[in-house]
């Protein structure tokens, strides 16, 4: 959708993000799950020009919320879809991390275009 | 042929724009909704031929804009663009009457594949 060059395995190690952003969603109903997606303002900001066809920092920081939560918005339906059950998922929430480090739950940092993101799962 | 794409995100509306025209369906008359209570009065007054719709928004979800159209007796042909992809998804969707369902990450490949029938 984005033709962007990522690794498929998650790397070792979560670093610590730079101004970091997060995009948050929660799966609701029969299975309870909170799915975020972190990264640098940095490369949400890359992310979110490429989704807008724009150059680099060429669009707002309104538009690169738009567009990580968009990113989180798709991994979410994906993750929900794998589950059976009624499960509904919320409108995605974008900001800075509440929490400075990941904490419980299921870490996978992968690389992408020579930086790095994170997908943070957390089962009730 | 005149489109209405339906998302609350701008981004998304985007690629959904610039994927049709990467899949070849060009020339065509687009029209953008952020939500399903913009997206129904868009219907009522622009009758487009065709709505590409998410599932997921805030005011009104895709499949309660999609039971509001059928409601108003609109056959205003209907598909969705969503990241949701379970089969409860798809079954709720062509129960309700939507034609297709395009799960999100997609490609040109894929709407083309999925929006032939439509166009043809």
């Amino acid at each position: 959708m984005l033709d962007l060059s990522c690794s498929t395995e998650p790397l070792d190690t979560v670093p610590k993000y730079t101004a970091p952003i997060e995009a948050a969603v929660q799966i609701t109903g029969d299975w309870k799950a909170r799915l975020s997606v972190v990264a640098s303002e940095s490369f949400a900001r890359r992310i979110s020009c490429s989704m807008f066809s724009l150059q680099h920092d060429e669009c707002t920081r309104e538009e690169m919320l738009d567009a990580w939560g968009e990113v989180i918005n798709v991994i979410g339906g994906n993750v929900k879809g794998m589950y059976e059950g009624e499960c509904s998922l919320t409108i995605p929430c974008v900001g800075r991390p509440e929490r400075e480090q990941f904490e419980d739950g299921l870490r996978l940092t992968y690389e992408c275009e020579n930086e790095n993101f994170t997908i943070w799962f957390q089962s009730a | 042929m005149k489109i209405l794409i339906v998302d609350d995100s701008k981004a998304m509306r985007m690629i959904v724009g610039r994927t049709l025209r990467q899949a070849g369906f060009t020339g065509h008359d687009v029209s953008e909704a952020s939500n399903g209570v913009e997206a129904l009065e868009k219907i009522r007054t622009e009758s487009p031929d065709l709505v590409l719709s998410d599932w997921n928004m805030p005011e009104m979800n895709g499949i309660e804009l999609l039971g509001n159209v059928r409601e108003e007796g609109l056959k205003t042909r209907f598909g969705f663009i969503t990241s949701e992809s379970s089969e409860a998804t798809l079954h709720t969707a062509t129960e309700a009457g939507a034609e297709f369902v395009i799960t999100k990450p997609f490609n040109a490949d894929t709407m083309l594949m999925k929006l032939a029938p439509i166009f043809a």
